[in-house]
């Protein structure tokens, strides 16, 4: 009998073998051709924000662009892109942009845009660090107007990555914005080590309140207990299922100075309360950037974030019981590269996307890998297949190569129902004398071969910011609890799509769905199609209670 | 894949024997489940009980007699039903069936999250499927009388229950609470490094990395295994000798308290004797790991065996009427005659080097072992499978072969449960450090003997002439520039420096600098990742040989000798050895306990004082176990 197993068993082996990748590079043929500039020779900067700015409904792409200016690719819709950065009138020659993300500021329907930026130039040839951020606003025609100062967001910082969410539910996006240092006099290419001298101030994060889409008025005394520390940005999420929007902000260097901090909404009052060390999410790491996804579908948003080695993956216990890091338990906690030519490599993650890549219910995990600058080696990013307890790294991601990778993001650019990568790169600072092309910014087409359905939902806020920042979509189906929320600005100084993607296996009808606008205004809707990209219509249900009137009285008041 | 195939027909060969229950078929199939999973004894208690628990009650509802442990009763406030069907009493085909699918659905749950799954699955796979059984059949409808769907529900009710029993399972036993207060031994460096509270563990870190400004980080650090185990839902403890047992804010629970162990300074801010004694104890009986050093023991039975530690206390004036610190074992007397043959044991003279490295290794349980709650299933297996002994309760009354087997397996995976609950509980209450970081850190300090010798502290490890001594100037240790010279030096096992290939060297015994000393283990082990006291060995090793003393009612192994066999250059595997084939004997049950538990004074890992509590206290849980399983039949 067992004769008869073992031959069976051989059978099973040899259909693992059969393999192919899930990934395709296809940026030559995507007429896409960037690389992220590094200012002198520090490793900072490398976002890219994608954000549909013509309304044609095929999602495009700005990226930044360090010592070259910034960049606006256009999706064409037939999988290739075009470079409207000059028309758009987004050129920024003279200013070192860093990180990038969007919101309809004001409010108009067209979606703006948002840079971070660490340095200026004050003459010819010379740069000073500081800059004042970008704000564009979208004129709706394909052009874009610079309107910082006119939003009063003219502190010139070292800023890294900015998030927008609506935090006190107004409808206008709220901005959050990490800075690394207080200021830095040298070049930056001395920091290429884990640890980092004292004599580098670290910097103080800014968050802005949107006054009806007029102005940001700067509230960052709200930051509750928040030292300044090496800010990488952040992430507006519901940490606590209260239906407001919590602020996770992370920092690099958090073992030498300051950690992650988890500041908890206090909506309706105009207040955040620092439950980090509370809620064990005060990982004190070499944080790059954060990724927002309830990979266990337990209705609690978790969060990853990257570092130096592997990174904590801080699962939501529920019902503020706070996080546990299971990073090593759920098999992501990946420290070391063996490499079978040299040495083996620590793992230096940059941005993490939680993505349902194969439309199999649940969520799974990227994280782009790249060096501090130098070197550059053939790398594999990570793809973390989500196994249903833990994750395993899949073999097969077909994303591999030379370049430095950076701020990462997930979309659908093709519309074809799966999630694509978009991969940002930096400029090695030692010449690769084989190829320019094979260190540059990558697209990568999701080829996953399955029959699994899915769907595609973008919200369109009324009362609510206009894509809905931070709300939250709910299905169930057949017992399954599949939960989103809509991207305000995560990852590595990066923003990912906005409209919310959900795998759905072999499911082919979904029961219900309920959308959550920041605020906790319910909409619940049933009869939905699948394998369809779907518009939710904010249903104004809104009547402002007196309560609430005082209150938002007195804190615009103050 | 030969390997795994060949791994398969031999394994296969053992689990099909016609001697063998269905109940040892998939004992043997946890204990490979167990090998290729992390070195966790806590967890892999739970496992074999709730797994043995859940054959038991498989069994009584085809016995019809006996009491089940799981169903229809309150336990812990989780009450699983069970609708009384029309299985017939005793129908063995329909029996093996429910056995069969209930321990493979367990299993694949509980070591689904396996670092060596892949290996577990194929062999969960082949045995079931062997069996003539279908994995695709999942109902868990029993009450047609349908005996796969039987056991495919009792199988979900144990593995939910799993999901409350205080484990925390859910998030893959993770610690909720503890933090440890001491900064990582990073192993490629010497000395203890930083320790800020020294009676406290410390972690230890495998890896360092150095960037390219020169830093030093720390990879790869082991967090504590288990300080909160004492929380998990207990088999016979008993809730009166329970204490809560306050620290940092936690209430850690506490079984059986021993009370605390000796702490660093005494009242004159000096150092304690008394942690002194204990933890140097280690590094002397590490000397006695050379084969070539000429010291013969007799390790037969008529040798070694026979302890009485009744009314021992646990402080040095006691403790020394136990061990033998400089010669090394205890003072026990040795049987005159094999009381089952009635003549005397046949001595066997080996080089103590040998008979200790043996033992270390063989009670290692460790990476890729079945870990102590295992080993002593195996013991058990081995004593089932004897010759001379013939299935009876108590010595009295003789089962079947699965009869037996459920039976024991129930009351051992209690027990080992239970001591695993009481151990780690102490152990996370107390979280007391272990002897790599003590030795080295009271060598860092100096020498606390004389004064007016160099490298002097109060806070230093006593000088024990032959043991321990300061490197003076013609030391060979003295290096480049003698910046040895006065550090403290202690002749030991020399560590696996010394070893560049385990199958030819061995590293040998001699003069090593104490801030360089590693215990006789592997060096990608080097010492548990959790506290020392009490020893999980200890308590473990005792309970178990209660239990199997009261299972068979006689304290002796069948015809008065429990073996093993150590073949000559094959059974050690962390250097070259033994140096003669070595047969490891023992008349009872507790002897193999003892054993069990001076092997980790000589393995490095634990002083005498975490030693006894646990043997004291195991015994308590062994009986206390029997009596309540028992109690069910």
């Amino acid at each position: 009998m067992f004769r008869f197993y073992l031959f069976s068993l051989l059978i099973l082996k040899h259909f693992t073998f059969y393999s192919q990748n899930i990934f395709t590079d296809i940026t030559e043929e995507s007429g896409i051709d960037h690389i992220y500039n590094i200012f002198e020779s520090g490793g900072f900067g490398g976002g890219v924000a994608v954000f549909d700015f013509d309304d044609d409904g095929f999602e495009d792409l700005y990226l930044a662009g360090g010592k070259k200016s910034g960049v606006l690719y256009k999706n064409n819709g037939d999988s290739t892109f075009s470079d409207v950065t000059l028309s758009a009138g987004l050129i920024t020659n003279d200013i070192i942009t860093a990180g990038a993300t969007t919101a309809d500021v004001n409010k108009d329907g067209h979606i703006d845009l948002f840079v971070t930026t660490i340095a200026e130039k004050i003459s010819n040839s010379k740069f000073k660090k500081l800059a004042k951020n970008l704000l564009f606003l979208n004129n709706g025609d394909g052009t874009f107007s610079k309107a910082t100062e006119k939003f009063k967001l003219d502190i010139k910082n070292f800023s890294t990555g900015a998030t927008f969410g609506d935090i006190n539910s107004d409808g206008f996006p709220d901005l959050f914005i990490g800075n690394y240092f207080k200021d830095f006099v040298g070049n930056l290419g001395v920091l290429n080590g884990f640890t980092i001298s004292d004599d580098y101030k670290p910097g103080s994060d800014e968050l802005y309140l949107n006054v009806e889409g007029k102005y940001f008025k700067n509230i960052s005394y709200l930051l509750d207990g928040c030292e300044p520390g090496y800010g990488f940005g952040g992430v507006f999420s519901d940490v606590d299922n209260d239906g407001d929007l919590d602020l996770y902000l992370i920092n690099d260097f958090g073992e030498q100075k300051v950690s992650n901090q988890l500041l908890i909404n206090e909506y309706p009052r105009l207040k955040f309360t620092n439950k980090s060390k509370e809620m064990n999410a005060d990982s004190a790491v070499h944080a790059m950037g954060t990724a927002v996804g309830d990979y266990n579908n337990d209705g609690w948003m978790d969060y990853q974030v990257t570092n130096i080695f592997s990174g904590p993956l801080l699962v939501n216990r529920g019902n503020t019981e706070g996080f546990l890091d299971l990073s090593n338990e759920l098999g992501v906690g990946i420290d070391i590269i063996a490499s079978k030519a040299g040495p083996s490599t620590a793992v230096i993650s940059w941005s993490p996307v939680f993505l349902d890549y194969d439309n199999d219910l649940d969520l799974d995990l990227f994280n782009s890998i790249g060096g501090i600058n130098p070197p550059t080696m053939y790398l594999k990013d990570f793809l973390y297949e989500n196994m249903g307890r833990v994750f395993k790294v899949n073999e097969n991601s077909g994303i591999i190569d030379y370049g430095i990778s950076r701020g990462t993001v997930k979309f659908d650019f093709d519309n074809d129902g799966d999630l694509d990568l978009f991969v940002v790169k930096q400029t090695p600072l030692w010449k690769d004398y084989n190829s320019t092309e094979r260190v540059k910014s990558k697209l990568f087409r999701n080829d996953t071969k399955n029959d699994n359905n899915w769907l595609k939902v973008s919200l369109k806020g009324n009362e609510s910011t206009s894509r809905g920042l931070g709300a939250r979509v709910k299905i169930v189906s057949a017992g399954n609890n599949l939960m989103r929320e809509v991207d305000g600005g995560s990852s590595h100084i990066s923003q990912n799509t906005s409209i919310l993607h959900f795998g759905l296996g072999d499911l082919n009808k979904i029961d219900s769905l309920v959308v959550t606008w920041p605020g906790g205004k319910k909409q619940i809707l049933t009869e939905i199609s699948i394998n369809e990209h779907i518009n939710i219509d904010e249903i104004d249900t809104k009547e402002e209670s007196f309560i609430d009137w005082i209150v938002n009285f007195f804190n615009f008041a103050s | 894949m030969h390997l795994v195939f060949l791994f398969l027909i031999a394994q296969q060969k053992s689990l099909f024997s016609q001697d063998h229950s269905i109940a040892r078929t998939w004992n043997e199939v946890i204990l490979e489940s167990i090998r290729n999973d992390f070195a966790r004894p806590t967890v892999h208690a739970r496992n074999l009980f709730h797994m043995s628990a859940m054959m038991y009650d498989i069994w009584t509802i085809f016995n019809k007699k006996s009491k089940p442990y799981f169903l229809n009763k309150n336990n812990n406030g989780v009450y699983i039903q069970y609708d009384e069907t029309s299985f017939d009493k005793e129908n063995e085909k329909a029996l093996h069936e429910a056995i069969s699918y209930a321990s493979y659905r367990y299993l694949y749950h509980r070591y689904e999250v396996s670092p060596k799954f892949k290996k577990t699955k194929d062999l969960i796979d082949s045995v079931f499927c062997s069996l003539g059984y279908d994995p695709n059949f999942k109902s868990t409808n029993y009450k047609d009388g349908n005996s796969a769907a039987l056991g495919n529900y009792i199988a979900k009710q144990v593995i939910d229950y799993g999901w409350k029993d205080g484990s925390n399972e859910k998030y893959f036993y993770t610690n909720l609470f503890y933090e440890p207060v001491n900064q990582p031994l990073i192993l490629k460096n010497p000395g203890s490094q930083e320790i800020n509270d020294p009676n406290r563990w410390q972690p230890l870190a495998f890896e360092k990395f150095i960037d390219q400004s020169g830093n030093e980080i720390p990879g790869s650090v082991p967090p504590f295994l288990g300080p909160e185990w004492g929380l998990t839902w207990p088999f016979s403890l008993d809730k009166n000798d329970l204490k809560l047992m306050n620290r940092d804010d936690f209430n850690f629970p506490v079984y059986y308290d021993p009370g605390p162990p000796p702490e660093f300074l005494d009242s004159d801010c000096k150092i304690n004797s008394e942690f002194w004694w204990n933890h140097s104890y280690v590094s002397i009986w590490s000397s006695h790991l050379d084969p070539n050093d000429g010291v013969l023991w007799d390790i037969s039975p008529g040798g070694i065996g026979n302890l009485d530690f009744s009314n021992i206390k646990y402080n040095v004036e006691s403790l020394k009427g136990i061990y033998n610190r400089y010669d090394g074992g205890d003072f026990s007397s040795g049987y005159k005659i094999n009381p089952i043959t009635n003549k005397p044991y046949e001595k066997q003279l080996v080089p103590r080097g040998d008979y200790t490295r043996v033992i270390a290794e063989f009670w290692a349980d460790g990476p890729d072992s079945e870990t102590p709650p295992g080993h002593w299933f195996t013991i058990l297996n081995y004593v089932s499978d004897h010759n001379e002994f013939d299935l009876k309760f108590e010595g009295k009354e003789k089962l079947t072969n699965l009869e037996w087997d459920i039976k024991a397996y129930f009351i051992l995976g209690g027990a080992m449960h239970d001591a695993a609950i009481a151990a780690w509980g102490i152990k996370g209450f107390y979280d007391y450090i272990r002897p790599i970081s003590a030795i080295r850190m009271m060598s860092d300090n100096g020498q606390s003997s004389d004064p007016n010798l160099i490298n002097y502290s109060p806070l230093g490890i006593k000088l024990e002439k032959g043991y321990v001594e300061l490197v003076d100037e013609k030391d060979r240790l003295a290096g480049k520039n003698k910046v040895n010279v006065g550090k403290i030096k202690v002749r030991a096992w020399k560590g696996h420096n010394y070893i560049s290939n385990t199958e030819t060297d061995n590293a040998g015994v001699g003069w090593i600098l104490a801030e360089n000393w590693w215990p006789y283990q592997r060096p990608t082990f080097v010492t548990p990742n959790f506290a020392g006291y009490i020893s999980g060995h200890s308590t473990y090793s005792r309970a178990a040989a209660e239990v199997l003393t009261l299972l068979t009612g006689s304290e002796y192994f069948p015809g008065g000798m429990g073996e093993y066999k150590a073949k000559k250059n094959k059974f050690l595997v962390f250097e070259e050895g033994p140096t003669r084939d070595i047969k490891i004997q023992w008349a009872t049950y507790r002897d193999a306990s003892n054993q069990c538990s001076l092997s980790r004074i000589w393995g490095g890992i634990h002083p005498p004082v975490d030693d006894l509590p646990g043997r004291v206290i195991g015994e308590k849980i062994g009986i206390k176990a029997f009596d309540y399983g028992k109690s069910f039949f």
